[in-house]
């Protein structure tokens, strides 16, 4: 008889063997199918948290826009979506951002003030996520800084602002276009996220602002309904009644002297400041105790007085900053005196700020009588004052800049527009733009 | 006489329940196959969708007009994208918030779907919606 060989049986092991393998493979690709669906169940639950974030970043966002941006004190708010779409609770707001002399935190050169400027850091707001109740922190700021000091020497505002002659900007030209001219419009960026974040050109040094979209900007503050729109580039900051971002008043509380006020209908002789009477005043920027100056109505003829000796002009460089505010609050066509003609003398290196605001919207001459001897370091904020620059027949520096709501015309010459390159004094003096930025603390 | 080798009827049998089991086997893997592909295009199909809603979502957020985004976004087979519900208006007690609904409205399941001329052909008529509530601030 034969013994059974020890190979009975081998077949049925190999099946199952391969059904235990087999097995093994489908178990691993069930829960590999698992997997799948319970990251599409996690990618919608994500995809939630992140909308979610974006809408109460939106809320705070625009809260800050129309309460604290242009105001000085704001009552706190809180608005919910339901459904976990979103939801905020934000603090009362006790700060005039516009008005804050703390240094930009961080660099950014990716923003509108070239990384420079003034930040107010508001607050690190938790913003609770669409689901299990987890929450993030978002850090809100509300920067501002000079446009034509942040690499825009050439700024045109609405309504109706113009050139024509020869002008050359050396730098960037922000135009403020009338509304409806964009099609598309942006909130924000996608980077930075982190503070300090910037872009770094090949030299080592920031890539500064360039056009790109980034509005909201304002220039403007205003208390109770806005009856002058403050986002769409109006120029309103010589005389701003609500104070806020206002020349006038920073004139009065600026750090850098007293401010003394004049007027071409009285005689007077202060601090390098020299009215005739009869319409006619000179200042002299020179003068070691001139300080920030309002020149009122009844002016038709201003002299800034600059320097002709290069030893003057380094004395000058070396001496405060000033700021000279025209502001001719006259409507009445009887009474009423134009400012015809502003008369720049020699060259000049003191750091100044010439604001023109005249309530008639009557043209004025900035007169460049000598032939291109140097440079002139002047901010010109124009407003409601269509200008004529009147030259010698050559070119002329403006080192600074200008920003106007009106027209611009150049004759007998080119004007050169050139970015200030020591903007830190000037930047106390001078009007801003305003914008938020968020960050992740 | 040659006494038979049983170990070959053992074989046989062997084979035959083997075989039995093989195809038991094969045939729960086959039904549990089509079952899991079904799931796998599913999931792939909901999450393109959930995705292509949220970058329109995005645009709408970062200040894009409903047809801008219509226009920049390209076309996903499948997926049908709305903006519906547009208002301005205050969300609690902050004045100014621009709020629309973006609704996605797709077909998960794949079953004898086809792709002809840049479109999803046949399939079952079984869809699904998500809706998004989207906001951005009126001043941008």
């Amino acid at each position: 008889m034969k013994r059974r060989t020890r190979t009975a049986g081998g077949v049925l092991i190999v099946v199952l063997a391969i059904i235990l393998i087999a097995g093994a493979i489908t178990a691993g690709w069930i829960m590999t199918m698992t997997s799948e669906m319970e990251y599409v169940a996690q990618f919608s639950e994500s995809a939630k948290r992140r909308i979610a974030t974006e809408n109460a970043t939106a809320l705070v966002r625009q809260y800050l826009l129309v309460n604290v941006l242009t105001k000085a004190e704001a009552t706190g708010a809180s608005g919910d979506l339901g459904g976990g779409w979103g939801s905020m609770t934000i603090p009362d707001s006790a700060v005039m951002p516009l008005a804050t002399f703390s240094p930009s935190a961080g660099y950014n050169h990716f923003n509108p003030g070239n990384g420079g400027g003034y930040s107010q850091d508001l607050y690190s707001l938790p913003i609770t996520m669409a689901a299990g109740g987890e929450s993030i922190s978002r850090r809100f700021l509300i920067k501002s800084r000079s446009s034509v000091l942040s690499g825009t020497p050439a700024a045109f505002h609405m309504p109706s602002a113009s050139v024509s002659g020869s002008l050359s900007v050396a730098g960037q030209t922000l135009l403020w276009q009338p509304a409806g001219a964009y099609t598309m419009a942006s909130i924000s960026y996608a980077t930075p996220s982190t503070p300090g974040f910037s872009l770094i050109g090949g030299n080592g040094t920031g890539i500064p602002a360039s056009n790109f979209p980034f509005i909201p900007l304002t220039g403007s503050g205003t208390e109770g309904t806005p009856s002058i729109p403050v986002f769409d580039g109006t120029l309103n900051v010589i005389a701003n009644t609500s104070g806020i971002n206002s020349l006038a008043v920073m004139s009065e509380t600026s750090a850098v002297n007293g401010r003394q006020i004049v007027t071409g209908a009285s005689t007077s002789d202060s601090d390098g400041v020299v009215s005739d009477g009869a319409g006619k005043v000179t200042i002299d920027l020179l003068d070691p105790d001139l300080g920030n100056v309002l020149v009122e109505d009844g002016t038709d003829h201003l002299i800034l007085k600059g320097q002709s000796s290069a030893a003057d002009r380094t004395a000058a460089g070396n001496a405060a900053a000033v700021l000279i505010i025209v502001h001719l609050a006259n409507t009445d066509p009887a009474t009423n005196i134009p400012l015809e003609q502003v008369e720049f003398q020699n060259s000049n290196h003191r750091k100044l700020v010439l604001a023109i605001k005249t309530a008639s919207g009557l043209g004025t001459v900035l007169n460049f009588p000598q032939a291109g001897p140097d440079s002139w370091r002047l901010v010109l904020t124009l407003e409601n004052t269509p200008v004529t620059f009147q030259l010698s027949g050559a070119s002329q520096d403006v080192i600074g800049g200008l920003q106007t709501d009106q027209a611009v015309s150049v004759q007998n010459g080119s004007l050169n527009l050139v970015s200030e390159t020591d903007p830190k004094l000037l930047d106390r003096l001078t009007a801003r733009d305003g914008w938020i930025e968020v960050y992740t603390p | 006489m040659i006494k038979a080798n049983s170990s070959h009827a053992y074989s046989l049998i062997e084979v035959i329940i083997a075989g039995a089991i093989l195809m038991i086997a094969i045939g729960a893997v086959a039904a549990m196959a089509l079952a899991t592909v079904t799931q796998q295009e599913t999931n792939i199909r909901i999450s393109q969708a959930i995705s292509y809603q949220e970058q329109a979502a995005r645009l709408y957020q970062l200040g894009l007009t409903p047809t801008a985004i219509a226009s920049i976004l390209p076309v996903e087979p499948g997926v049908t994208l709305s903006f519906k519900n547009e208002t301005i208006g205050p969300i609690g007690t902050i004045a100014g918030i621009q709020k629309i609904d973006c609704e996605i409205v797709f077909q998960p399941n794949p079953a004898t779907v086809g792709w002809s001329e840049g479109s999803w052909v046949g399939g079952t008529t079984a869809s699904r919606t998500n809706v998004m509530v989207v906001i951005r601030p009126s001043i941008r």
